[in-house]
């Protein structure tokens, strides 16, 4: 009953399941080669002297289950190897790149929600009407497609031929990058006062974001739209009627409310699709991501990268579904009694 | 059990009623007819060889000669689409089988027992259910190479969690019920408990589930396609000619888009044919 | 149609029917009702599933399902004014405040993500709003906040519910069955009504949370200054409670009397069935006398009696036409041809 066991209980959870990631992670770095120095460093373990340290450090020579105590060791200090293709520690690689990818969700979200909610609604209040059914079409047509479809599709209505927006990149060429606070390119341009920074930034940021958005708000709309169909019909709205409640007060504080609760369940389904899909947005867009890197890394055959990067995902993931998790028992009370 | 099979024949008739049903059917069908056909007879079915350059202009638009059109080496897009058709559909297939049976396996197992077992199965689906699909089959590709084979044995480790885990709570749900204690009672062997009982009830629930998710594998298999973790050029694949054709995106926009709309139909037909699949189930526990 | 029209009736029923459409054909639910209800009395409606009675509650508070319900004919005159004339909004005005309605599961009737506290302050809030037309907004004052928040508190107390403060601030789904059902009592009185409708309010509870409940009704009824609509197919709920008791059957009153007179001077024979269907525990019977028959198809029209079929005393006359509820003996009203 209480959020605050709740809470820590989740996140136990979450921890333990951070540490099986950590598991697969370390299995499949020891299944790349029989040398485990390439997990690490890839093609750069020829350079004797970096090998030399990572030996030492993590204690590569010892047997596995010592390897993978400093394995776990050297991902809580951030360590996370040495990337070849892009000459700099994973860990930087990823400081770098993770932040635009952000942006991405951060406004994916926001238009899954913006498109999704309000679909849902209409769908509900004009039910079986072409209404319903074209915002149906609609979004099956968004979840259908897969990841590239969208983007592509984007590029050619919004770039190529109605000239609206950019093709790629995170900025213009030639647009002042602003100077990095917090690293992220947008709040720090907002910070730093440089507006035409920001709506390029912003400009480049959107056909990204909608691909992705256009693609998983479906879920969204389905699930709300049946949601408020079977709550409208629910006793406890028959007795706020008798209550005598407006109509309006009727279908946002009682029945949306409640309807909205089965809406939070699907955030682990949108996260997970914005994690996956961003890979490809991010290289048709040719937005400077962890996506783009991942793709990059991929080619290159950059194991440390490849790994590193899939912990990463994964931590965001858990997190994302912890925060989900507790979102739904801050809306549904019942839940927190188990 | 003439039950049975009057309950399944109304379950047909309802099933086909419906618009999505019958919607989804034609598109799955037409797509399963053309991806055996081809795995039958190769190369025969499709007017020009997929891989031979130069059968028409570079690039041309699509046209009676070429219904897709041509690409940038002069190969007939249509031809190409056509013969790719049994990749996807059969490493679709494939993993959803082999995850179908792994999950009621496993989860039947966990939830009917309880217990420690379903402590782990459960564990060990949150684990995978961490990593997303696509990043683990890349990682797993980047280790043991690419290749349709190799894709497929990436999926097919990485895609049982939601079987288990709807198998487990099927079975967690029907162990409670006291039609189990009676047969417990009476002496019925477990096994005959759990085929008689379990499986029906699991059997349902997955089934909708399995058809709407053919058309997640598709995508995700399209996906690995496009990053060039499948079969590798000059043999077709839907993703990877995305890949290859999205240069051309302005030039001959045909190219990339084809493909990418015919990914498309397939998921929509399964999609179709879930949702209606559900629905059915639905209304039918309700009649 | 025959009911005594007395100077402080606050509901008057004249001539309901109600049609349902369903996929089956159009279902009378209601057919020609009367009934009257006395300012301070608790009238009981008593009828088996399919006899209209919920059909009656919904529609004299207007909250018939509009499809599928559909030619609602006749009168439902609530202190003078016919309801059934009214447009939405105005109707809703008297919801709450005026009549209220209470149903049968209460832990589907309350909204499971708010606390039974924040309901009743909604009602609460709801009354205080149409007291004062001028301020129609929501807007609390803290003053105002706390004063409600006493108020809920002291509703809470006055159907006897032990730790209110405790209670106010819970979720439905944290109390029991009895708790929940006095919450919506409370929640129902706190607006004040004249009429309460009470739809079957303790057939979900145990046999002794049921007399707690029907007493504490009965108590409240007269500190609250409101009368009761009891709805229930219960006929010993009915006597334990009720001033005067209505009998129900396919969709229309068949008998009505004050309800000593009723239990022990039956007219109708089917109240007759009714009463010989309770199990006495006396030695001298053997079997359980139930009512002959099947159960009524609301989708046909009637020209005969509709309970012919099953009656004991059936004559030619009652397959010709239909009787009509006519006083008997001063104030024991009856539909039927023996009497006639």
């Amino acid at each position: 009953m209480n959020l605050g066991v709740f809470v820590l209980r989740r996140l136990g959870l979450a921890v333990f399941v951070l540490l099986g990631v950590a598991v697969i992670t370390f299995t499949l770095s020891h299944l790349v080669s029989s040398n485990p120095l390439v997990a690490w460093l890839g093609r750069a373990s020829g350079n004797s002297a970096l090998a030399a340290e990572y030996v030492q450090k993590y204690h590569l020579n010892d047997p596995l289950y010592v390897q993978f105590g400093y394995y776990l060791y050297a991902l809580l200090h951030g360590d996370l190897g040495f990337s070849v293709f892009k000459g700099e520690p994973v860990s930087e690689a990823l400081l770098q790149t993770l932040p635009y990818t952000l942006q991405i969700a951060f406004f994916a979200i926001l238009l899954t929600l913006a498109i999704g909610i309000p679909l849902g609604v209409l769908a509900a209040r004009y039910q079986h009407t072409v209404v319903d059914y074209s915002i149906s079409g609609f979004y099956l047509a968004g979840i259908a497609s897969p990841y590239f479809l969208l983007a592509l599709f984007l590029l050619v209505i919004l770039t190529y031929t109605l000239h609206l927006l950019p093709s790629g990149g995170a900025f213009s060429p030639g647009i002042q990058t602003p100077y990095p606070i917090t690293n992220f390119p947008l709040i720090d341009s907002l910070l730093e006062g440089r507006w035409s920074t920001f709506t390029d930034g912003l400009a480049h940021v959107v056909m990204p974001s909608l691909a992705l958005a256009l693609g998983i708000f479906g879920y969204i709309t389905r699930v709300l739209r049946a949601s408020i169909l079977d709550v409208l019909h629910a006793n406890y709205i028959r007795t706020a009627r008798a209550k005598g409640v407006d109509e309006t007060t009727l279908f946002f504080r009682h029945a949306l409310r409640n309807a909205s609760i089965p809406v939070v369940t699907l955030a682990s389904i949108v996260v997970t699709w914005l994690v996956t899909g961003t890979l490809f947005v991010e290289v048709i867009f040719a937005y400077p991501g962890v996506g783009q890197y991942a793709v990059q890394a991929l080619s290159n055959l950059d194991y440390p990268s490849m790994l590193a990067i899939t912990l990463v995902l994964a931590v965001i993931i858990v997190l994302s579904n912890l925060t989900a998790d507790v979102l739904y028992a801050v809306v549904n009370p019942e839940i927190r009694l188990r | 059990m003439t039950g049975g099979t009057q309950q399944s024949k109304r379950f047909l008739r309802m099933f086909l009623t419906r618009n999505e049903a019958r919607l989804g059917l034609t598109i799955v069908i037409v797509f399963l007819v053309v991806a055996f056909t081809v795995a039958i007879a190769g190369n025969s079915v499709v007017p020009y060889d997929p891989i031979q350059q130069d059968v028409g202009p570079i690039l041309a638009a699509p046209s009676a000669a070429h219904l897709f059109g041509t690409d940038n080496l002069g190969r007939d897009v249509f031809s190409r689409i056509v013969v790719a058709t049994p990749n996807d559909l059969l490493v679709s297939v494939i993993v959803i089988s082999s995850s179908f049976l792994v999950g009621i396996v496993l989860g039947g197992v966990a939830g009917y027992w309880g217990g420690i077992l379903d402590e782990i199965l459960m564990r060990s689906t949150d684990v995978i259910f961490a990593i997303p699909a696509l990043v683990l089959a890349m990682s797993i590709a980047v280790i043991l190479g690419p290749g349709l084979v190799h894709m497929t044995y990436a999926l097919m480790i990485i895609w049982w969690p939601p079987y288990a885990r709807l198998a487990r709570g099927e079975a967690l749900q029907v162990s409670q019920k006291n039609f189990i204690e009676a047969a417990k009672t009476s002496g019925t062997k477990t096994l005959t408990i759990l085929r008689r009982h379990l499986t029906p009830n699991i059997l349902n629930a997955m089934l909708a589930y399995a058809t709407l998710d053919i058309g997640t594998v598709v995508v995700v298999y399209a996906g690995l396609s496009y990053l060039g973790l499948s079969v590798q050029p000059p043999t077709p694949d839907w993703g990877a000619m995305v890949n290859a054709y999205q240069d051309y995106l302005v030039s001959a926009p045909w190219l990339p888009l084809f493909p990418a709309f015919i990914i498309a139909a397939v998921v929509i037909g399964f999609s179709l044919l879930g949702n209606a699949l559900r629905d059915t189930i639905e209304a039918q526990s309700i009649s | 149609m025959g009911v005594q029209t007395l100077a402080e009736d606050i509901l008057k029923v004249s001539g309901l029917s109600v049609n349902y459409e369903s996929s089956q054909g159009t279902v009378h639910a209601l057919e020609s009702v009367s009934i009257a209800i006395e300012s301070r009395s608790l009238i009981a409606v008593v009828g088996e599933s399919g006899s209209g009675k919920s059909t009656l509650g919904l529609a004299v508070i207007g909250l018939l399902p509009s499809p599928p319900a559909k030619d609602i004919t006749g009168k439902v005159e609530y202190k003078g004014v016919n309801l059934l004339e009214l447009d939405k909004e105005s109707i809703r005005s008297y919801r709450g405040t005026e009549i209220a309605m209470i149903f049968q599961e209460p832990i589907t009737s309350l909204n499971p993500v708010y606390k039974v506290g924040t309901q009743i302050e909604e009602a609460i809030r709801i009354r205080d709003a149409r007291k004062t037309d001028t301020s129609k907004s929501e807007n609390p004052r803290k003053n105002e906040a706390h004063e409600r928040r006493d108020e809920v508190i002291s509703s809470l107390k006055r159907v006897r519910i032990p730790d209110p403060e405790n209670v106010a601030d819970r979720y439905p789904f944290e109390l029991s069955g009895g708790m929940r059902q006095r919450v919506m009592i409370a929640m129902a009185l706190s607006q004040k009504p004249s009429l309460l409708i009470a739809d079957e309010p303790t057939t979900a509870l145990d046999v002794t949370t049921q007399a707690e409940v029907l007493k504490l009704m009965r108590n409240l009824m007269n500190e609250v200054d409101t009368s009761i609509l009891l709805i229930t197919h219960d006929l010993a709920v009915a006597s334990q409670v009720a001033d005067r008791v209505a009998v129900m059957y396919g969709g229309q009153i068949v008998e009505e009397a004050e309800v000593n007179e009723l239990f022990s001077q039956p007219l109708h024979p089917y109240t007759n069935g009714l009463l010989s269907c309770i199990p006495t525990g006396s030695k001298k019977e053997t079997r359980l006398k139930p009512i002959l028959g099947n159960v009524l198809d609301l989708r046909e029209t009637y020209a005969y009696c509709k309970f012919a079929p099953r009656c004991p005393f059936v004559k030619d006359k009652c397959w010709a036409s239909k009787p009509d509820l006519k006083p008997s003996k001063g104030e024991h009203l009856v539909a039927c041809f023996l009497y006639e």
